[in-house]
């Protein structure tokens, strides 16, 4: 199987001489005006570091130039079908979606919340709350009465966190030009934003002044930049990105 | 900690939070038999797991506990899942089933050379995640292996 290849992402042609600067054993294949950047596939399975070299990858190339990421997996027996078969025919659907995608990137937020700061911070105040703990405290509670303290404060917990997500992530929205809101449970709460490139650094003191405020309260992973994962969809869907939320809350 | 200039990662720093990136997203050609996703149908990652109801009303009740000032007697008669919950907490929870993603994906993966199907196994496990989005099925359990 020496031939077949992985297709990690597109570029304009114009861009592959980042190629020359990426990490790994990587090289790209043009064609109407389009580079692939691919690599060799292994001779075995893939595995969970063919991922994070695939992301790597990408996100080294997004740093530099505009990048359509491909999904992690996408093979081709050879270079000639890499040209012929994806690049050619999906030319025009391909420079479209690079241009769409060109001046911005993906920057990700995780909210992880201290739960014990979560419970705190309702609690104190909440009389409903104190009344159930103090009948679970009692002699004879038993399982019904914890569970009942338990749902009272998760409830309370949960609305918490959202409002003060809400209050803090107004940090970014005015320096994001959309927003998603990727993964949401009591410890974790993941939200991609669409951000142009020139205002990355905007981003970063946002997320540096949320930080300030959500100390003690949550801890915040600040990732990025990525290829625009999140907003793949949205942004070839319509040639011009209309202002739209997508908030989940 | 102080801080420095920017406190941004490049990428995730974990495999699970990786595949969260990579996995079912990115332009997908389907235009041409010959080119697809290398058993890429075969991944479903539990990175995360959303604990059952009841065992998060449990800790919410014990995290409230914690703060009061009473003793806490009662909480010795729980049995011991209450004791589990109360010293590993969320985030050993969440460390175990991110090991369990990782073994889960190096399993899952088929071969790249077609070699054969038959590693499918996990099938039977993954029958209720398919519609659900990003999000983290409420009924799975974090997977036990080895």
């Amino acid at each position: 199987m020496a031939d077949v290849v992985l297709v990690h992402g597109v570029v304009r042609s114009g861009d592959s001489a980042v190629l020359d600067r990426l990490p790994g054993p990587v090289r790209s294949v043009s064609a109407a005006g389009l580079a692939a950047v691919i690599s060799d596939a292994p001779d075995r399975d893939l595995v969970g570091d063919d991922a994070v070299d695939h992301l790597d990858l990408l996100v080294a190339t997004v740093r530099e130039v505009p990048v359509l990421p491909f999904a992690f997996g996408t093979a081709a027996p050879d270079e000639a079908a890499v040209r012929e078969e994806v690049l050619a025919p999906e030319a025009d659907a391909l420079t479209r979606r690079l241009d769409a995608v060109a001046d911005v990137v993906e920057l990700r937020l995780d909210l992880a919340f201290d739960t014990d700061a979560s419970v705190a911070a309702i609690t104190s105040g909440d009389p409903d709350v104190q009344r159930l703990a103090d009948r679970a405290r009692l002699p004879g509670a038993g399982l019904a009465e914890r569970l009942a303290l338990g749902e009272a404060t998760a409830v309370r917990v949960a609305e918490h966190q959202e409002a003060m997500a809400e209050e803090w992530a107004g940090e970014l929205l005015g320096v994001a030009e959309q927003a998603v809101l990727l993964h949401s449970d009591e410890q974790l709460r993941r939200t991609a934003y669409l951000v142009r490139r020139d205002r990355i650094a905007d981003a970063d003191a946002a997320v540096e002044r949320l930080r300030a405020r959500a100390r003690g309260m949550a801890e915040i992973e600040y990732v990025g930049p990525l290829p625009v994962f999140s907003f793949l969809d949205d942004l070839s869907s319509s040639p011009e990105p209309e202002q739209r939320s997508n908030w989940g809350w | 900690m102080t801080m420095s200039n920017v406190n941004r990662a490049p990428r995730p720093s974990g495999l699970a939070d990786v595949l969260d990136v990579v996995l079912d997203k990115g332009i997908v050609i389907d235009a041409y038999i010959r080119v697809s996703l290398v058993g890429i149908e075969l991944l479903t990652i539990d990175a995360r797991i959303v604990i059952a109801s009841v065992d998060t009303y449990l800790r919410f009740a014990e995290a409230v506990n914690r703060l009061d000032i009473q003793p806490q007697d009662q909480v010795a008669g729980l049995p011991g899942l209450m004791r589990e919950m109360s010293q590993g907490g969320a985030k050993s929870k969440t460390k175990g089933a991110l090991t369990g993603a990782k073994e889960s994906v190096q399993g899952a993966l088929s071969g790249l050379t077609g070699r054969d199907k038959d590693d499918e196994d996990e099938s039977d496990e993954r029958e209720d995640e398919r519609d659900n989005g990003r999000g983290v099925p409420a009924n799975r359990r974090p997977r036990q292996r080895g």
